[in-house]
């Protein structure tokens, strides 16, 4: 087992190195000069040596990379192009707003999502199971963009009742707004996987056995039903945290939200390369931990899976 | 299998709740605590000063009624900055605190643009337009405390005109001696400036340039404290240390930045207490802060400018007024079709409704170009362009140019950078163009790329801009139109327009200097270098409390002059 931890977390090195490959050649074959693109005036040829120099990028992509690689090894993501500062304190001051707020609306997601996807399974057609089915069409169907403008003026103009921008001072109310528009959308789908989940399951033989035995009905949906259920709606969930973590970039440019989504996202069209290298060895780094952890969960929680050594041979 | 997939799921739910409940509990707690701290220390020094300043004030506003107060904190919006440094503020939103922050050796009056000098004491210019001798306001200090001398300068322009600072705006410098020699890195020091003693500062230019105290209001040529920046290593554009009547207290990115009034400032002390941008990236958000009353300035969302004009709670406050820019086609004229065949050109430039554009596209907050050099600077001249939009002209000479009704004529490919509405106004002119028998393709491109492409020649017509730096016309015409300029995009090449320019930079009278710059531009018009469209606008709004408040045609402002009625 040790063996094992100790042979996956040396190959997070080969991934990472493939990672800032392939992105410095993505940046590198772009036909766009950061320099020029930033120099709008005044870009004489002599400015524009200048400017790469102090960029980095007047070497060769080979020279470029090996530096990039060995200020890597040490912890440093190099300097953005545009803000000329540390890409590590970037990320640190924008990674964890978003992870904040992605987890903000995946409560919400799972909360209001899990719970409207029961009572539409259990009250099969009813009033509220089309109430369901309609609302979380709706939710799917609404951009984002528009979602958060409505609420912003809903209940932030009008009723007043929650912060319209900015995160503030980082108390609870500033998260609402955001919250409930990241997580529209993955609500939507939880309600509708939770309600076809639920129906499958309600179907099963053993749901009309724990009937017939005379239990309760509360007891065989939250005991007997759900827990199977929901096993597709929390996997869902998990892949939904991953993407959510990664930054949203209209709900952090539509509220103000500090996040990473968004720094990214201008970084890509500015070519600010160090960040968008920068921000993706990150996530990468956040998912193949993630992983790592499940993978050695498993093997601890069942004692039937085995990884590496001659045990895996039977 | 399925139990792989119960174990992700059971794990993800431990993780979900446990890494929520600790981040918002730890991270709440921990912001509260840093706030307060900031907030603390920021009303400890504020409160002081406001008691200073009202009790001053008391006396003034028992005098006279409506005259100033002091107090109060004034919220503006902002983008994202890049750099509180000057020499790396490059774009709008930099230069709006740095403003505050700093005060330079001069600056333009918010009314007339005129240069006037600021911590500039008085000034000698030699007959040559060679030498300038500035003699420095004493007693004038940074925030940081220590007071600011000639060698401050010297360093400051140094700085910037180091090939290692690899400045954006280092070109503003170009005209001091020894400049080449720093770009190229054969030397560390500009041999043109120099510190007389502490309070003179003298400046040599390598070429006559009259216009060169006009230039000297743009922030770039700000004074930096050499013992701040080499203290701040590579964090100068953080921690901004200038002799204005603002102090820079914090910057939380993509959050706010926080300036607190300078009671150490040299002149009249600011009003306000403080002043809090706060960073949107999105306007209608922005918006919505101000009619929320979070906001005090910001901008007039994209066409929303009849509703808000229409509303009268907020009308009062709008800001509409033209702004020093132009907004251009250019046409390679190196290159085919446009090379030697002026009566294109004409055709083009005579083709296309620039009323229109300016009144349906930019809700009349533009204005139709009638020339290169907007209104507003000193020497604009009235209707300098004798185009005025006339499709039966633009035919007529759509048939002199050789392309009678455009038969013969290949389609044109006009590039622009793509966002910002560039769409709509190139379809615009698309329409107006094919109203006289001209194919035009609309291709768009990243800004860095159609800027390349539009200098290597590869794309040949294409939408570009001009703000100015500084309220001269030379701002407009030499960097546009002399053969040997960088942002010369449309290889315009007449040796006797370069001439006049360089002729014009070494007069000294003014009135003859203006009467040469007409002359370049009647010369250039006359020639459809190429097509001017519109003169920009500005469209913001401000709060009816604020009092004071100037934004000028350069879309500057000073909040040293501000103070709030509520």
């Amino acid at each position: 087992m040790f063996y094992y931890i100790i042979k996956r977390i040396l190959q997070i090195i080969p991934v990472i190195i493939g990672i800032t490959l392939i992105l410095f050649i993505l940046m590198y074959v772009i036909p766009e000069d950061p320099a020029k693109l930033i120099l709008q005036k005044g870009a004489t040829p002599q400015a524009l040596a200048n400017l790469r120099a102090k960029m980095g990028i007047d070497k060769p992509i080979y020279v470029q990379y090996w530096r990039y690689v060995s200020s890597l090894a040490k912890g440093d993501l190099g300097t953005s192009y545009r803000y000329r500062r540390s890409v590590n304190e970037i990320l640190a001051e924008h990674y964890p707003n978003s992870i904040k707020l992605a987890f903000a609306a995946i409560i919400i997601e799972t909360i209001i999502g899990i719970i409207a996807g029961i009572i539409s399974a259990v009250k099969k057609y009813s009033f509220l199971d089309v109430l369901v089915t309609i609302s979380t069409t709706i939710l799917v169907c609404i951009p984002v963009y528009w979602l958060g403008m409505l609420l912003q003026i809903g209940f932030g103009l009008k009723l007043g009742w929650f912060p319209m921008s900015g995160m503030g001072d980082g108390s609870i109310r500033y998260y609402i707004l955001p919250a409930i528009t990241l997580a529209s959308v993955s609500t939507a789908f939880v309600a509708r996987m939770t309600r076809s989940s639920m129906l499958d399951v309600l179907s099963n033989d053993y749901i009309r056995t724990a009937y017939a035995k005379g239990l309760s009905s509360n007891r065989v949906i939250f005991k007997h039903s759900l827990k199977n259920a929901l096993i597709p709606v929390i996997t869902y969930i998990g892949i939904d945290l991953g993407t959510l973590m990664g930054g949203a970039i209209l709900t952090e440019t539509i509220f103000a939200w500090p996040g990473v989504g968004r720094t990214i996202y201008l970084a890509i069209l500015q070519r600010d390369a160090p960040v968008v290298i920068g921000g993706t060895i990150i996530l990468v780094l956040i998912f193949v931990i993630i992983n790592l952890i499940v993978d050695i969960l498993y093997a601890i929680l069942d004692p039937r899976i085995r990884y590496g050594g001659v045990e895996a041979n039977y | 299998m399925q139990n792989k997939k119960k174990l992700f799921a059971l794990l993800t739910i431990v993780v979900v709740a446990s890494l929520a409940v600790s981040l918002f509990a730890g991270c709440k707690v921990a912001t509260a605590t840093e706030t307060t701290a900031a907030a603390e220390e920021t009303t400890a020094e504020t409160t002081e000063a406001a008691e200073e300043n009202a009790a001053e004030e008391t006396e003034a506003t028992e005098a006279v009624t409506g005259e100033p107060v002091a107090g109060g904190i004034m919220r503006m919006h902002l983008n994202e900055p890049v750099s509180l440094d000057p020499p790396n503020s490059y774009e709008s939103e930099g230069i709006q605190v740095v403003r505050q922050i700093w005060d330079g050796l001069f600056t333009y009056d918010p009314e007339t643009l005129e240069t006037v000098p600021e911590l500039c004491e008085k000034y000698e210019i030699s007959d040559d337009l060679l030498t300038y001798t500035f003699y420095i306001k004493k007693g004038v200090m940074f925030h940081s405390g220590k007071e600011l001398t000639a060698e401050d300068f010297v360093f400051s322009w140094t700085r910037v005109a180091q090939k290692d600072t690899a400045s954006y705006l280092a070109y503003h410098l170009a005209a001091i001696e020894g400049y080449d020699a720093c770009q190229d890195g054969s030397s560390m020091e500009l041999t043109g400036v120099k510190a007389l003693d502490d309070y003179t500062l003298q400046v040599t230019l390598q070429y006559p340039y009259a216009d060169f105290i006009n230039t000297l209001g743009h922030v770039v040529f700000y004074p930096v404290n050499k013992e701040s920046i080499e203290a701040s290593g590579d964090k100068a554009g953080e921690m901004p240390d200038g002799t204005g009547p603002f102090k820079f207290v914090s910057w939380t990115h993509d959050q706010s930045i926080e300036l607190v009034r300078n009671d150490d400032y040299y002149g009249q002390k600011a009003y306000l207490d403080g002043v809090k941008y706060v960073i949107i990236p999105e306007q209608d958000t922005a918006f919505l802060e101000f009619q929320a009353g979070n906001l005090e300035f910001t901008e007039i969302p994209i066409g929303q400018r009849a509703s808000v004009e229409a509303d009268p709670a907020l009308n009062e406050g709008v800001i509409i007024h033209p702004i020093l820019g132009l907004y251009y086609y250019g046409m390679n004229l190196q290159a085919e079709p446009f090379k030697d065949n002026l009566a294109l050109r004409e055709a083009i430039v005579y083709a296309i409704d620039r009323q229109n554009i300016c009144d349906i596209i930019n809700e009349g907050i533009s204005s139709p170009a009638t020339g290169f050099v907007p209104p507003g600077i000193p020497g604009f001249q009235e209707n300098a362009m004798d185009y005025i939009y006339d499709p039966e002209m633009a035919k007529q000479k759509l048939e002199e140019a050789g392309y009678p009704n455009g038969e013969g004529l290949e389609t044109l490919n006009l590039g622009f950078n793509t966002g910002s509405g560039h769409e709509k106004i190139a379809e615009a002119i698309q329409a107006d163009l094919a109203e006289i028998g001209i194919t035009m393709e609309i291709e768009g491109f990243e800004w860095g790329t159609m800027l390349e492409k539009a200098a290597s020649g590869e794309i040949i017509f294409y939408r570009l801009g001009w703000l100015a730096d500084y309220p001269t016309m030379d701002n407009f015409l030499y960097p546009l139109f002399h053969s040997k300029s960088s942002d010369n995009y449309s290889d315009y090449n007449n040796p006797v327009v370069d001439e006049l320019l360089i002729e014009a930079r070494s007069t000294a009278d003014e009135d003859e200097r203006i009467a040469k710059y007409r002359e370049v531009e009647k010369t250039i018009l006359k020639e459809a270098a190429f097509a001017p469209v519109y003169f920009y606008g500005t469209s913001r709004i401000v709060k009816t409390y604020v009092k004071g408040f100037i934004f000028d045609n350069m879309e500057n402002y000073d909040l040293a002059t501000v103070w709030l009625e509520q």
